[in-house]
């Protein structure tokens, strides 16, 4: 049987992405429950990893087909069991490559993966959600596109594993960048925002919305309103999250001012995480708030867009280069 | 210069009737709708459809059909046939003189959305995801691509290529009668592919596996039954979420959570 684990994720100065950060979970509890040994192919640029790795790569690239045909490379030994990616565009379509070349199965969204009678199960949602399938993989390695949604419990990442080898990926050219652009709070889609600062009755009118127009720019999300705010004309329709609004589920809602009436609740009650300030401490949105701050919309959110600028500014000066000013 | 776009067959959600009638997916029609945009600022010479599915996806094909696409290719592999196996029967049905593939975002039952990439490892082309819009930059090809928070790129588009459409609504296609009853009548051909031994097996359906929520951490400072009650919470029951004072350094607190999820790091 194989007794080794390749991870794939992909490099940067801002750290792992969260859906390579669920990959590398997943793979770190599969290759203990067996085992096996970790490997690491990152692409771009080093990133730190948490725990301990047996081998890692470098690659100089974040082209899928140079990862899928370096991947193809280092499991050529056929000692592999199974390759570990995150469900980033990267990672899919390094996924999809990777198991054409090798003509070995591929799975996305998995949520478990175990080995049962020496033979690798993989568990994905099916029906549309509302039921999991489990596969039984024929051939190895399985490639296995892990599902952003796996609880990730990690230790803090120390460094990048020495890298084995340095790979100089020119092997393809990529596409070609024209033009690239960042869409303000305000015109980006409250549905496809992974951060929405969202505001109700309590942030007190348009310039209140103008706040949190300002905190959402700073976490590159997008704005989001209720009925009464929308009905009040201090923002457009398209902002609107709730039962007549827009539906949505980012990875951090901040709730200002909302009391949590239940047709607002029910547009944004996934979200991974919810954050909720007002002024009434047995408001509703408490109740379904992660954190709840008992205070004014308007004293709290200048006071965290300063606390954002302050956290940036001294991480950009213990970046800053000894001697860089010659 | 031509181009394919894939399709594919659900049951019609919104249908009384049972068993539902099967009608072509909302991500195929998506992709179907950027195809007919490119179509015309690419000055396409034809544009076909490619489906690989059983026969009874053949009333839903017709009607795709019917929405001025030039023909119309059925594969059949059956049923086993896995995202490698598609994506080489696929390869294999696809006419000479194509340059571009059109293929919907992940499929509706469980997403796995790995097809588009598959496809152009097997033909050997570029692969361009979260396609929103082709259209012409300095007299060449260029694709607009939808990134993650609300990021939007403009690429060169490098033929031949696959283009995965977006996920969003689907748009509204309506054929016109003589399309409608010429694609009723019209005979599709039929490629037969035999696959490889089975990759995958299906072990068994199970109740969908819960979704997990962000863990919440415990505080350094309260006592361990406390860290205990906030760890086993873990933010599933967001009733016991902690009640966070505005005396208390609210705003440090606040930066804290949203630094401990990434979103106060550089490039933000």
């Amino acid at each position: 049987m194989p007794a080794r684990v390749l991870v794939i994720v992909e490099g940067g100065p801002s750290g792992l992405d969260r859906r390579d950060n669920a990959a590398v979970s997943m793979a770190r509890r599969f290759a203990v429950e067996t085992g096996a040994e970790l490997d690491a192919l990152v692409s771009g640029a080093t990133v730190a990893l948490p725990g301990t790795w047996s081998r890692a790569w470098l690659l100089a690239a974040t082209d899928a087909r140079a990862i899928a045909a370096e991947a193809a490379a280092i499991t050529a030994s056929g000692e592999h069991m199974a390759v570990f990616t995150g469900e980033t565009p990267l990672g899919r379509e390094a996924g999809g490559r990777l198991a054409v070349r090798l003509g070995c199965p591929v799975v996305a969204g998995v949520q478990a993966v175990r080995m049962q009678s020496a033979a690798l199960h993989l568990t994905r949602p099916a029906v549309a959600g509302t039921r999991s399938a489990t596969l039984v993989a024929l051939k190895l390695p399985a490639i296995v596109v892990v599902s952003a949604d796996i609880a990730v419990g990690e230790p803090a990442p120390s460094a990048m594993p020495e890298p084995s080898a340095l790979v100089p990926a020119h092997l393809f050219d990529p596409p070609e960048l024209l033009a690239e652009t960042r869409l303000s709070p305000w015109e980006m889609d409250v549905a496809e925002a992974e951060v929405v600062v969202a505001g109700g009755r309590g942030v007190g009118g348009p310039e209140g919305f103008e706040l949190l127009g300002t905190l959402a720019q700073r976490l590159g999300g997008a704005v989001g309103a209720t009925r009464v705010a929308v009905d009040l004309g201090w923002v457009s329709r398209d902002r609107q999250v709730g039962l007549t609004g827009r539906t949505v589920s980012p990875r951090f809602y901040l709730a200002c001012g909302i009391s949590g009436a239940i047709h607002h609740a029910l547009g944004m009650r996934s979200s991974g995480f919810i954050a909720a300030i007002n002024t009434d401490a047995r408001c509703a949105i408490f109740s379904i708030a992660n954190a709840s701050v008992v205070g004014d919309v308007r004293e709290v959110v200048p006071a965290l867009i300063a606390e954002i600028d302050r956290r940036r500014a001294l991480a950009a000066t213990e970046r800053e280069p000894v001697g860089s000013a010659r | 210069m031509n181009a394919v776009v894939l399709l594919r067959a659900v049951p019609d959600q919104e249908a009384l009737t049972d068993p539902r009638p099967l009608v072509a997916d909302g991500p195929s029609l998506t992709a179907l709708g950027l195809a007919r945009s490119s179509q015309r600022i690419l000055a396409a010479v034809e544009l076909r459809g490619l489906s690989l599915g059983p026969a009874e996806w053949e009333p839903a094909l017709r009607e795709a059909l019917a929405l001025d696409l030039d023909g119309l290719v059925r594969v059949d592999a059956g049923p086993e046939a896995d995202v490698v196996e598609t994506a080489r029967a696929l390869a294999a049905a696809i006419p000479d003189g194509t340059s571009l593939v059109f293929a919907g975002s992940s499929a509706t039952d469980h997403g796995s959305g790995l097809l588009p990439a598959a496809l152009a490892q097997v033909l050997g082309w570029s692969y361009v995801g979260s396609v929103t819009a082709v259209e012409l930059h300095d007299g060449l090809p260029a694709v607009r691509v939808r990134g993650d928070a609300g990021v939007r790129r403009l690429l060169r588009l490098t033929l031949p290529a696959v283009l995965e459409a977006a996920s969003g609504p689907a748009p509204s296609l309506y054929p016109r009668l003589a399309k409608k009853l010429a694609a009723r009548k019209a005979v599709i051909p039929v490629m037969q592919h035999s696959a490889d031994e089975p990759r995958l097996r299906i072990d068994g359906y199970g109740p969908a596996r819960p979704v997990t929520r962000t863990l919440f951490r415990p505080s350094a400072t309260a006592r361990p039954a406390e860290r205990m009650r906030q760890l086993m919470s873990g933010g599933m029951a967001r009733r016991t979420g902690q009640t966070i004072a505005a005396e208390s350094g609210v705003a440090q607190q606040l930066a804290d959570l949203l630094e401990a999820q990434g979103f106060i790091g550089e490039g933000k």
